[in-house]
């Protein structure tokens, strides 16, 4: 028969158990041991001697054996405590051990009588397997022996896990070095019914030796029968602690719904299904789908691991072998990923839950390289691991004569015992004849002469295993010679708005960590300038001061060895010429004829030496040269002449900044547009009437086409197809915000060794099974869902974190061609909503498309009274850039003002956000139309809905509380009130509920109980709106 | 939720109310429905005499009883969990440690706890008569110092531990981590007379949470597993005790030599006349001792040798279609049913069967085990109980009518004394009417003419919705004390088997269902309201409230809406029935409450609304989603799916499960 085993814990994590604690005594004992010098004496009894012969496992409760001490002819009674390994201390008269390692059994002689006290260690050891329970068995060997089945000879463990309870493996595991082809763990199932599993779920949990939340768990799946088309099954979820259950099932034939590497799987979460094996819980032969003894237990579930990859493979024997399973670090998989165990190492346990049978039994051939020839002992022999922190390290690289030097703090981790205990010393000529302990107070010591002094760490676990580290540092006298120094240029007097320049700050001496603060204060304010530390130690410093005057900056300074302060003022004149401190938002490209809305560019004037904010004059003109222009008045801006570029020039005083604008010719405003001209870059364009062949040129070694006109990244869409015998590899699509250029979304499509695409945005892979070269690709992305794809926006996968989307929501469009071996060539044939080719029989095309936008909705019921934003409207045309929306809001057919004091009619600026004041109920209408310069229009309506959700209210009149049977009661008159609708348009109807619980409706005003106990009166009162409430008051009948 | 209700009492008022409740008629003894009310009708199935004595049980946490159990036990037999059970429970009330041990241990001078058979309870004359408490009832009596809990077979016994443990320490069991158990620091001993019998001989719980997904719920419910209690039958993979005929007589086995074994006109059943081959030794005695010998061949392969009750029924699960054989049609029009046809098979089948085991003897050699095995085929004779589903085909009973318009029912007709027929009323409606306003009753009446056994299946869900209450709260008292005037002796109430945990008040369905099986007299307001007390702690006022509202709702949305309350009526869920000031009001109290008991660290209680919300948050994202902004829908929808999850609600109908369901309905 198998061998019970007792119950124990992972001993790093709980505290001994004791049948009588007596915490108090054993405080008692300990500080008077403290007092008391420890005498070796003679110490003993029979009983004591036994107990030291015995060999004590964790989860035995011990008696503490009895001994006396003899001093001469003197003996005395004595008192008995437990030392456990980890220092504590007990008095009783049992404890359980919960840990392995040294104890120490610590005699005082009873009364002080005496004060010799006598010290008896001894081990206790672990079995490497135990159960947390009494009722599993764990047995080791041939199954033949151990159970009913014969299992062709095999051997191994095998456990017989009680409900309720878990098998624990207790020797650590380390899983750093795990790869893809290691096994994990081997089980097969051995039930006590032949045909029926013992449980539906087998739970594998790997835990954190460090950290007990950090969990892997692989989940074991009971499924039914197999049939014909199917072998026996049993499925698995792989899951890390904060993930979700997943498992992928892998399907050979290609018919999964996920891909991965190439590879057909579905994807299991949330399921009653997973990863795959073939195998029976329920004792079939999972091929042949035959109940027989004779195959029980012959056929393995394998699971492997691989670390590094943090990938699980489960199930041989299926079609192609162990397959991938779940991936717990992979961003296609997870929402939360995996970042591992903190050392690798970690310890497994074994469950089972939904029994059928008291027992769940299975046969492990295989559990992460431990023994299954027996259940021997487990041994620590490693020390603890200790680790200086290295910021303490670095706080100074030498101490100084007369000031307290910090030791570095440290932390030692084992395996078994967890974090132990670190002591920490320091001496004088450690290590040799001569060595000297030197005091530690407060966590520092203070050198007194010139010579080396020595930090010795040491720390022990249960086992006695100890580790040491030590740190020599010197001591020194401090001189001026040795003092921190820093050099920094101070800025001489300079004018209001230009920037000062105070470099880097050069450094030199520093006694280890060096800190540096740069403040300013004029008039009453003052502000950090910077925080400098060697992290940062290069970056320039910078200050713009905006009014005239005297700034007094402090600098100050510290380091190990001492702090200090410099101050010096620099004046500021007010006569500053006036700046420009931002940059225009200028159109990548001018469409030639089209009417561009440009914002106004705001600089800076020093008028008196104060900043005044103040519009720059812009000039448009062909060149650079500006002078003689006309400025630009108010903010549309057309170029109408025949420039291939035009330069948009800002003048505030004498400060200039210009851009230039490539002009690109359409066709804009005739009746048909060259819409084959709104791509630039390519050398041939081949217009088809769906489509446009382009032949990219290349420029400063790039093929690149860029799109002319911003586009509404709302619902953004490109389609193209890439020929079957494209010279190139790759495809770079890049999303340019319009507004703000430092937003840009990249997305590089490629091709697979296979052929089939993968999609990378920002980083974020995805592979999918259709093919790159000779598709039709619709390339799509969603300022929605934050997400891109490549069917046209059925499926869209996520950018990535920390990708929130385009802030005006439109974006530049650029087309670029890596690996080119040839002559790289694309037809594109629809961006956004607009076709690219021809419409028109002379090969151009009328714009007959309207403007997109983006719908913003009102979720839900909004309250009365309440505020409500109205979200802001971006819209934007494939081919236009001159378009006019107007927006509306109504309340039964009157406009709405915002709390702004705009009226909401007709409204233009609708890329800001109005805020409007709900007072009424009913549906708010927010209307919009959007036009472009050639009256294409759309219209986009949506509504706010404020509701009545407020039920009714009612109150008791008078009413009786007590009543006999038999006699009639009046119930009680009610005031009922609602916010909306008058008392009388309210619905009441009355109930009168039994002691029986049954309900009656009532019609009258009056009821007669026919049977003694609590009756209820119950009002059900509903307004005009459907809002009901309930209101009962008791009646006790006797 | 442990409520641990005499936690603060001093041991001298627990004694002084036990005292005083003793005085009064017994009425210690009154909790969780037990009763000793003279009146009722069963009052004979629940006597209950308790007296205190001057000793004590445990006191101060410390005890002098031990529990004693008969030798040689499996851990797995229920004497074994009977005796832990009370171990587990005993310990939990007083602070004591009570050691279980063999009665070879046992020593005249030790107090003891007996459980079961032992041989204490021999010496002491302590005896359980079958006959007065059935398989599942017990005796409780106090010999010297020792008490002794025994039933006239190991599910009694088990039974009997809890019927000690309410009667002395007011135990009652609602849901997982959730019941009522007094506290005491003193425990008297108690001179004990108790017999009970439950009301309903066999109760077969038909909710998942408190059948084979919780066997401890299961036990604590003093309800069984249907497929324990009836031998279940294998062919060819397939393992049913339901619907067993063609698996005892598979088609492919038979069907060439004896086609007339199988009925014309539809694929899947047997025809019980063998197509009119009366002669002897014929195609209908060959069916006969066939079917015969099957059972009796699979009674011999039960090795638990603890199944007396097997079914023999029909096939075609949910069909009406029958045999249409001349043979069958002369016996249909004769008798006046299909089930006729049915009934003159099955009381030969069970006369057969009892010869069989009446003659069964020991090989000349046979080993002592292979001799017992014997005896205990040859005791099968008198006490196995045959039973046949009379459902849709074979519903109606068959009689005739006279003259003047009465029922006759024929002689032939009469069910052999160990048949049962299992009687499952699929069209009756069980909200908004009681049972016996259903013409189904009607039926039930005319099977309980023609049988002295009567088998019970009712239903308590809407197997198209689990989402939606079936609502049955005030039809159960009385269908159980039908069932209990009818003399039903195993009642099957099914619900949501399907799933590990069910939403929508069926917790307090599956409780009340165990409580009326065993007591149909019972005060069910009584143990409504004790239930949500014990359910929901704290909370329990407003849980039970909220419960309230929803039966007068109930009550509104059949009368005035017109609500179906059927068990395939999944279109009960519209949202005409189901308007969004009445579910929302429902889920936000209840979300109320839930943050209160988390505030207050009752997390069991808060807990246990989560199982509750599932159903209104249905309600509200099935029919409102519109009306909330996203953040509050999602927050809606994540619950939904993580109660759902958490909570183990499998199937979202009998025949969909939940994962098939939900990420479309969450979309």
């Amino acid at each position: 028969m198998m061998k019970k085993i007792g119950r124990t814990k992972y001993g790093i994590t709980l505290p001994l158990m004791f049948v009588m604690v007596c915490l108090c005594a054993a405080l008692v004992l300990g500080f008077a041991l403290s007092a008391q010098k420890t005498v070796r004496a003679e110490c003993g009894s029979e009983e004591l001697t036994a107990f030291l012969e015995s060999e004590h496992f964790v989860g035995e409760t011990i008696a503490l054996p009895k001994a006396q001490i003899k001093e001469g002819n003197e003996t005395y009674e004595t008192d008995v405590a437990l030392i456990a390994p980890d220092g504590r201390m007990y008095a009783g008269n049992s404890v359980t051990l919960t840990d392995f390692g040294s104890y120490t059994l610590l005699y005082t002689a009873k009364n002080g009588e005496t004060d010799s006290q006598y010290k008896e260690p001894f081990t206790v050891k672990q079995y490497l397997y135990t159960a947390s329970g009494e009722q599993t068995e764990i047995g080791f060997g041939a199954v033949s022996s151990l159970t009913e089945y014969p299992a062709e000879g095999r051997s191994g463990m095998v456990v017989d896990i009680a409900e309720n309870e878990t098998v624990y493996a207790n020797t650590v595991i380390d899983l750093s070095d795990y790869m893809a082809e290691d096994d994990l763990f081997r089980v097969s199932f051995l039930p006590h019914a032949l045909g029926t599993a013992d449980a539906q779920f087998v739970y594998i949990t790997f835990t954190d030796v460090h950290d007990s939340s950090n969990t892997l768990t692989v989940e074991l799946r009971y499924s039914p029968d197999g049939n014909t088309t199917e072998t026996c099954r049993v499925f698995a979820m792989f899951y890390a602690s904060g993930q979700g259950k997943q498992g992928l099932e892998y399907m050979p034939a290609g018919n999964g719904d996920f891909t991965y590497d190439g590879k057909s799987y579905k994807r299991h979460q949330n399921d009653g299904y997973g990863g795959k094996a073939a195998a029976s819980m329920q004792g079939y032969n999972p091929l042949t789908i035959t109940l027989n003894a004779e195959d029980v237990g012959t056929t393995d579930i394998i699971c492997r691991f691989d670390y590094e990859t943090k990938r699980f493979y489960y199930g041989e024997n299926i079609q192609q072998g162990v397959n991938l399973a779940n991936d717990l670090d992979d961003p296609n998989l997870q929402s939360t990923l995996w970042q591992g165990f903190t050392t690798g190492e970690c310890y497994v346990s074994v469950s089972a839950g939904s029994y059928s049978q008291s027992h769940c039994r299975m046969l492990f051939t295989h559990l992460a390289g431990m023994s299954l020839a027996e259940n021997g002992t487990i041994a620590d022999t490693e020390a603890p691991v200790i680790t200086v922190d290295d910021s303490d390290l670095a706080a100074a690289d030498y101490a100084v004569i007369g000031k307290p030097f910090a030791v570095p703090s440290a932390t030692a981790l084992d395996s078994y015992a967890g974090e132990c205990p670190v002591a920490v010393r320091v001496y004088t000529a450690y290590g040799t004849s001569t060595q000297a302990l030197v005091a530690v107070e407060n966590g520092s010591f203070t050198p007194i002469q010139v010579r080396e002094y020595t930090i010795v760490y040491t720390a022990e676990d249960y086992s006695g295993n100890i580790a040491e580290k030590t740190y020599t540092f010197e001591a020194k006298e401090r001189t001026p010679e040795t003092d921190m120094k820093v050099s920094y240029t101070k800025p001489s007097s300079l004018a209001v708005g230009q920037e000062m320049d105070f470099g880097t700050f050069a450094v030199d001496n520093a006694n280890g960590n060096w800190y540096l603060t740069l403040r300013v204060s004029f008039g009453d304010e003052s502000e950090t300038v910077a925080e400098i530390s060697a992290e940062n130690a290069t970056d320039k410093v910078m200050y713009r001061p905006m009014v005239s005057g005297t700034y007094t900056f402090t600098l100050e300074y510290r380091d190990y060895t001492n702090e200090y302060t410099d101050e010096f003022d620099v004046e500021v004149s007010a006569d500053g010429d006036p700046i420009l401190l931002v940059e225009p938002q200028l159109p990548r490209y001018i469409i030639k004829g089209a009417q561009y809305t440009l914002s106004e560019l705001c600089g800076y004037t020093f008028e008196n030496g104060t900043a005044q904010e103040t519009p720059a004059t812009l000039y448009v003109t062909e060149t650079k040269e500006y002078s003689g222009a006309s400025p630009v008045t108010g903010n549309l801006v057309t170029v109408s002449e025949d420039w291939t570029e035009c330069w948009f020039t800002y003048v505030l005083g004498n400060t200039v900044k210009q851009y230039r604008v490539p002009v690109q010719d359409v066709g804009y405003g005739a009746s048909g547009v060259n819409i084959y001209k709104y791509f630039t870059g390519f050398s041939d364009a081949a217009v088809e009437q769906a489509q446009v062949s382009y032949t990219v040129a290349e420029q400063s070694g790039l093929y690149s086409l860029d799109f002319i006109n911003a586009l509404m990244m709302y619902g953004f869409g490109l389609t193209f197809t890439v020929p079957a015998d494209a010279e190139f590899d790759s495809i770079t699509i890049t999303l340019t915000d319009k507004d703000d250029p430092s937003v840009v979304l990249t997305t590089v499509l490629s091709a697979q060794s296979d052929g089939s695409i993968v999609m990378e945005s920002n980083g974020a892979r995805n592979v999918f099974t259709a093919k790159f070269y000779g598709s039709t690709i619709s390339f799509a992305y969603s300022d929605e869902s934050l997400g891109t794809s490549i069917d046209g926006g059925a499926n869209y996968y996520s950018v990535g974190d920390g990708w929130e989307g385009f802030p005006s929501m439109r974006a530049w469009l650029s087309i670029s061609f890596n690996g080119v071996t040839g002559t790289p060539k694309i037809t594109i044939s629809r961006v956004n909503n607009q076709t690219i080719g021809y419409i028109m029989p002379n090969g151009t095309a009328q714009d007959v498309t309207a403007p997109q936008f983006n719908t913003p909705v009102s979720e839900g019921y909004q309250k009365i009274g309440s505020e409500y934003a109205l979200a802001p409207f971006y819209a934007a045309d494939v081919l236009d850039p001159d378009i006019t929306v107007s927006m509306s809001v109504t309340l039964n057919g009157k406009y709405i003002t915002s709390v702004d004091g705009t009226v909401l009619q007709n409204v233009s600026d609708v890329e800001r956000e109005y805020t409007i004041r709900l007072s009424d109920y009913g549906a708010y209408a927010i209307s919009y139309v959007v036009s472009d310069s050639v009256g294409n229009r759309s219209t986009y309506l949506y509504a706010i809905n404020v509701v009545d959700t407020d039920s009714p209210t009612v109150a008791f009149g008078s009413h009786a509380g007590e009543a006999n049977v038999n006699e009639s009661i009046n119930i009680a008159e009610i005031t009922v009130t609602d916010n909306v609708s008058a008392a009388e348009n309210c619905t009441v109807r009355i109930y009168v509920c039994s002691p029986q619980n049954v309900f009656t409706e009532l019609e009258g005003e009056s009821f007669v109980p026919e049977t003694a106990g609590t009756y209820s009166v119950w009002y059900f009162v509903t307004d005009e709106a459907g809002n009901c409430t309930f209101a009962h008051y008791d009646i006790v009948v006797s | 939720m442990k409520k641990l209700t005499a936690l603060l009492l001093a041991a001298v008022c627990f004694v002084g109310l036990a005292l005083a409740g003793c005085a009064d008629n017994n009425k210690q003894g009154q909790n969780g429905g037990t009763t000793t009310d003279e009146t009722l009708p069963n009052a004979a199935n629940h006597v209950i005499e308790m007296t205190e004595t001057t000793e004590t049980v445990a006191q101060n946490g410390t005890t002098e009883y031990k529990i004693l159990i008969p030798s040689g036990l499996s851990y797995s037999s229920l004497v074994n969990v009977a005796a832990r059970e009370l171990q587990l429970f005993l310990g939990e009330a007083t602070d004591a440690a009570f050691e279980i041990v063999e009665d070879t241990a046992y020593s005249a001078s030790g107090k003891y706890i007996s459980v079961g058979e032992t041989a204490a309870a021999e010496a002491a004359g302590i005896s359980v008569d079958y006959a007065t408490v059935d398989a599942q009832g017990f005796v409780i009596e106090t010999e010297g110092s020792n008490v002794y809990i025994l039933g006239a077979e190991d599910k009694g016994t088990l039974n009997g531990v809890y019927g000690f443990l309410e009667h002395t320490l007011h135990f009652d069991y609602y849901f997982e981590d959730s019941y009522d158990l007094d506290k005491v620091s003193e425990l008297p001993l108690y001179d004990y007379h108790i017999v009970e019998r439950p009301d309903i001989p066999v109760r077969a719980s038909g909710y998942g949470y408190a059948s084979n997904y919780n066997i401890e719920t299961q036990y604590r419910y003093r309800t069984v597993y249907r497929h324990d209690f009836q031998l279940p039958v294998t062919y060819n993979g397939k393992t049913s005790s339901t619907h067993t005929s063609l698996l005892y007589i598979p088609e492919a086995v038979y069907g060439e030599d004896h086609g007339e074994w199988f009925a014309d006109g539809i694929a899947t059943q047997l025809c019980f006349t063998a197509h009119g081959d009366y002669e002897e030794g014929g195609e209908y005695d060959q069916l006969v001792e066939t079917a015969a010998q099957a059972l009796y061949d699979n009674f011999d392969a039960d090795e638990t040798e603890s199944y007396y009750v097997a079914s023999f029924s029909l096939e075609d699960q949910d069909g009406t279609s029958w045999c249409t054989c001349d043979a069958c049609k002369a016996v249909i029009d004769e008798y006046g049913a299909q089930s006729a046809t049915l009934i003159l098979f099955i009381n030969d089948l069970a006369e057969c069967l009892k010869a069989k085991f009446a003659n069964t003897q020991a090989e000349e050699n046979a080993t002592e085990a292979e001799q017992a095995h014997a005896e205990h085929m040859r005791g099968l004779a008198d006490r196995f109980i045959l039973t046949t589903l009379v459902y849709r085909a074979t519903e109606q009973a068959p009689y005739t009518t006279d003259a003047n318009g009465n029922k006759v029912f024929s002689e032939d007709m009469k069910l052999h004394p160990q048949v049962a027929p299992f009687f499952a009323p699929f069209f009756a409606r069980y909200t908004g009417r009681t049972f016996d306003e259903n013409g189904e009753y009607v039926t039930l009446t005319d099977w309980g003419e023609l049988s002295e056994t009567l088998f019970f299946w009712t239903y308590d869900t809407v197997f198209s919705n689990s989402m939606l209450p079936f609502y049955s709260y005030n039809y159960l008292q009385r269908l159980y004390q039908i069932a209990y005037e009818e003399k039903v002796y195993y009642h099957y109430n099914q619900a949501q088997y399907f799933n590990r945990n069910s939403t929508a008040w069926a917790v307090l369905g599956g409780y009340l269902n165990a409580k009326l099986g065993w007591n149909c007299y019972a005060d069910v307001a009584e143990l409504t309201e004790k239930f949500f007390n014990g359910m929901y702690g704290s909370e329990g006022g407003e849980m039970y409230d909220i419960f309230r509202s929803y039966l007068l709702y109930n009550n509104y949305q059949v009368k005035e809406l017109n609500y179906s309350g059927g068990i395939g009526t999944g279109g009960d869920n519209s949202a005409k029935f189901w308007p969004r000031a009445f579910v929302y009001g429902m889920t936000e109290r209840m979300y109320a409450a839930r943050v209160r008991l988390l505030e207050k660290g009752e997390m069991t209680a808060a807990n246990n609304i989560e199982l509750e919300l599932v159903s209104p948050l249905y309600f509200l994202i099935l029919h409102y989603s519109s009306t909330f902004d996203t953040q509050t829908l999602n927050g809606y929808k994540n619950d939904y799916r993580a109660f759902v999850d958490k909570w183990e609600i499998n199937y979202f109908s009998e025949s969909q499960t939940m994962s098939s369901f939900i990420d479309g309905f969450l979309q």
